[in-house]
């Protein structure tokens, strides 16, 4: 698969501050100034990218997905600090053993990613998307147990897996649509198990859709 | 753009020949391996394990969702190729029909045979999102690929857990969600990438 992208650190989830009570905001422009790439990079690629549509076809659609893949990386990181400093009880084995496996390929979707966003000349997505994650905030903040974390987590991959349809839809270059194509199914699957983890229908649907899907005019960072 | 490669049927190896465009020939072969898919759910549905009084009801009720699913993807796929004014096969692709061979009748390997099914029909409709022209046919092969890809994740649970207490995670509402064995979300979602290694050929249910 694509991506020689190093792995990208996504800025911390945010609870601890929810929990805190102090202000969501994180981060900063959250983009990684590669210069790996080559090709021209304009001025703006530079200074950061904090909206996805100033980046022109496909490849403001491979950003907002690596936004998205990184926003669910941070969120499963968020948990497993908050597991350890206590403010969340122990997950339950199969939950955690989630965590590992569905992290590790979502590292490896952003890297594939960011792979192509170099390769382009640009830079790799290292920012979450800002857009849902004000949405997870809350869930997060008010999660009391796996229950309410792991709905947070079906949240982020549904969303997730509806991003990706919709990026099917609109991809011009078969090269990335195979990449959304091999992906997409992955994060259905992730929901498929969530459902289970949560005693819920775990085939609730006959046509997976892009009903949620985030945009490229959402920010990143 | 500097990724260059464009969508195209002539780089598919085994690609049909014949009057019918290649988004046709993706289409038929796609509603030909869906009907294959319904065929075999009705035949898992006639096995005491499954359909049986005694069935569990938590697999029954997989097993009848999952039929359903393949039928709609069956008029979903008719209805892509009508819009490309053409006809609909009918019949199943043989060769994935072939594979509902359960070698027994305890629930794992009724399961083990249906994921067969599902695998393979998962991978033919990937396949076919990277082939398509038509961005209607695409949006219905990536839409019902996810979802079959969905219904080998449950049942590549499913055979795991068969024959055992952890059945009763496909009990709905009795809270055993978290009573999952470690080991399951690695078979549920084992690689980062699926693939398209077992998909049957775009053109195989071609009939023009």
């Amino acid at each position: 698969m694509t991506g020689s992208a190093s792995v990208p650190v996504p800025p911390a989830f945010g609870r601890r501050a929810l929990l805190a009570g102090a202000a969501a905001a994180l981060g900063g422009l959250g983009v990684a100034c590669s210069t790996s790439g080559g090709g021209d990079v304009s001025e703006e690629d530079v200074t950061g990218i904090t909206r996805l549509d100033r980046l022109e076809g496909d490849l403001a659609v491979v950003a907002l997905l690596a936004s998205m893949e990184n926003l669910a990386i941070a969120l499963y990181e968020t948990t497993r600090e908050l597991v350890a400093e206590g403010d969340l009880d122990p997950l339950p084995a199969p939950v955690a053993a989630y965590l590992d496996v569905a992290q590790a390929q979502h590292e490896e979707h952003a890297r594939a990613w960011n792979g192509i966003l170099t390769g382009s000349g640009r830079q790799a997505v290292t920012g979450v998307n800002l857009t849902l994650k004000t949405t997870l905030e809350p869930m997060v903040g008010n999660a009391r147990d796996y229950v309410g974390m792991a709905t947070a987590f079906l949240e982020v991959e549904s969303v997730t897996a509806a991003t990706y349809l919709a990026g099917i839809q609109a991809t011009e270059n078969n090269a990335t649509l195979k990449i959304a194509a091999s992906i997409h199914p992955v994060e259905l699957q992730h929901v498929t198990f969530l459902h289970l983890v949560l005693d819920r229908e775990p085939l609730p649907g006959g046509f997976a859709t892009a009903d949620g899907a985030r945009s490229t005019t959402d920010t990143i960072g | 753009m500097v990724l260059g490669l464009t969508r195209g049927w002539a780089r598919v190896a085994g690609a049909a020949e014949g009057d019918a465009s290649p988004d046709v020939q993706i289409l038929q072969t796609a509603t030909s391996v869906d009907n294959a898919a319904v065929e075999a759910y009705d035949a898992a549905l006639q096995l005491a394990v499954i359909g049986g009084p005694d069935a569990h009801p938590g697999v029954n009720g997989l097993f009848r969702a999952a039929r359903a699913h393949h039928a709609d993807h069956v008029l979903a796929y008719d209805d892509a190729l009508d819009r490309l004014g053409a006809p609909a096969p009918g019949a199943a692709n043989a060769a994935v029909a072939a594979l509902f061979r359960p070698a027994g009748s305890a629930l794992r390997a009724v399961a083990e045979a249906m994921l067969a099914v599902e695998s393979v029909a998962a991978q033919t409709f990937q396949l076919a999102v990277g082939l398509l022209e038509d961005g209607h046919a695409r949006s219905v092969a990536a839409a019902v690929a996810g979802t079959e890809f969905q219904h080998v994740a449950a049942l590549a649970v499913l055979r795991e857990v068969a024959g055992g207490d952890d059945l009763e995670l496909f009990t709905l509402g009795d809270g055993a969600g978290a009573d999952f064995p470690e080991a399951l979300a690695s078979v549920a979602f084992p690689d980062a990438f699926t693939t398209t290694d077992e998909a049957r050929p775009p053109g195989e249910g071609a009939t023009g």
